[in-house]
């Protein structure tokens, strides 16, 4: 049994942002609950106020065009994610890795924005929204802000949400080339992802980016640089390997999560490549 | 709404009023104020499957799911299966099969199951997409070959007839 709390389901964002300021500093929100109820049912969290997300269209839905760029509701799940046509035509990669996160029950009901706000240093969704370029959007007391997901995701679980704050959608920007998505966990559903790595190449730009690159996701920079230049494969691969900061903790070591950033970034610039 | 509002749930194709409290879940509402029982408690965070029920014909964990929530959907349990004691064909295979032993996780398999039984399909089920679709239901008894084998007879079974048939 939860530790009792408080239980609302307002039906704006106006009212769920009253809601939080008022509940402050122990509300919750609550979405698809996914990543909430186990925290609280471990007493990882305490909340005294649980607000539920409304299922305003607005946050349901998945609009936009190839020309336009994408627009994810906050409150997608990863199913719808995996089913959106819109997606699945011109940008396969997020349902490609929605397909991959938890077990197909869990992801009925996790959303999008519970995959951002959680924070996590190898969550999937941040890891290729930073290298499809994706904004977010916010709706806070002073308005409706927009910012990119890089700047969003801050280190160690945190999220840049100030009080009163919702995260409502995310943007991806119109496809610019070619993108793929490379994690690696013990098992293969519903286990810890120990290392993932999300790459797109449009013509001589590419983006590599890895989960856990230190207590966030990350840019690999010189491995970017690498195959930019004389788009050597292998040698990106090891630049990885070598450039990547992962934990280094009871379920792998530093340097078996290095080696498995440069044998998956190995891996996603050939499919890359190969799809091109 | 807001917490001990008297709720109305649909489970099986019947509106239960309910008495939860806003940090109960649909498991503990399922279990303890309804007595379904079918549906079985295991790891309360979403990993072993054992309590999987059907949320607007979609297999949810129940446990991670508040019973407030779940007012509006059409909720399906283990006990919304079976005609009385007329087994479903998928039921009956797992009692032919002998795929289960202690049967703990076997509502939750067969929630999993059924509903991929019924999605609508244009080429036959594979074992992998059996075993993709059982990733989220953790049994610790059988090791899963002779439950994989129970669901692909029906698959096979419900294509032999055309297909359509309930599962």
């Amino acid at each position: 049994m939860l530790t009792p709390f408080h239980y609302c389901a307002p039906h704006t964002l106006a009212e769920v942002s009253d809601q939080l300021l008022q509940a402050a500093p122990h509300g919750r929100m609550v979405a698809g609950g996914t990543d909430l109820l186990p925290n609280l049912e471990r007493r990882r969290v305490l909340a005294q106020t649980v607000i539920a997300l409304p299922p305003l269209a607005e946050l349901r839905s998945v609009s936009g065009s190839l020309q336009a760029g994408l627009r994810l509701g906050a409150l997608v799940t990863l199913v719808e994610l995996t089913q959106a046509p819109l997606v699945g035509a011109h940008w396969p990669v997020l349902a490609q890795a929605a397909t991959l996160m938890a077990t197909p029950a869990v992801r009925s009901l996790a959303t999008i924005g519970g995959n951002l706000c959680g924070g996590l240093p190898l969550a999937d969704l941040v890891v290729v929204g930073l290298a499809l370029d994706a904004d977010v959007e916010i709706y806070g007391p002073a308005g409706t802000r927009r910012q990119p997901l890089s700047q969003f995701i801050a280190p160690w679980g945190v999220v840049q949400l100030a009080p009163g704050e919702i995260l409502t959608a995310v943007y991806v920007p119109p496809v610019a080339g070619l993108a793929a998505y490379q994690r690696f966990s013990v098992r293969a559903a519903a286990d810890v992802v120990l290392a993932n790595v999300a790459v797109r190449r449009a013509g001589a730009e590419v983006r590599i980016v890895a989960g856990g690159h230190g207590p966030r996701p990350g840019r690999l920079w010189a491995a970017e640089a690498v195959v930019a230049g004389d788009g050597d494969i292998e040698a990106a691969a090891a630049s990885a390997a070598e450039w990547a900061c992962p934990a280094d903790d009871a379920r792998a070591s530093r340097a078996y999560r290095q080696a498995l950033v440069g044998v998956l970034v190995g891996r996603a610039l050939r499919a890359v490549q190969e799809a091109a | 709404m807001s917490d001990d509002a008297p709720l109305t749930l649909t489970i099986n194709g019947t509106a239960h009023l309910c008495h939860a409290a806003g940090h109960h879940t649909l498991l503990d509402v399922l279990r303890n104020e309804l007595g379904l029982t079918g549906t079985n408690e295991g790891c309360r965070t979403g990993e072993c499957g054992a309590c999987t029920i059907w949320l607007d014909g979609q297999p949810a964990p129940a446990c991670l799911v508040l019973a407030q929530r779940a007012a509006g959907r059409a909720i399906t349990t283990v006990e919304g299966l079976a005609h009385g004691s007329q087994l479903t064909p998928l039921q009956a295979a797992f009692v032919s099969h002998g795929a289960l032993q202690c049967g703990f996780c076997t509502p939750g398999m067969l929630m999993t199951a059924t509903a991929l039984l019924s999605a609508p399909r244009t080429t036959p089920l594979t074992e992998a997409e059996v075993r993709a679709a059982l990733t989220g239901n953790l049994c610790r008894c059988t090791g899963y070959v002779k439950i994989v084998a129970a669901i692909l007879a029906v698959a096979v079974e419900t294509a032999d007839s055309g297909g359509g048939r309930p599962v």
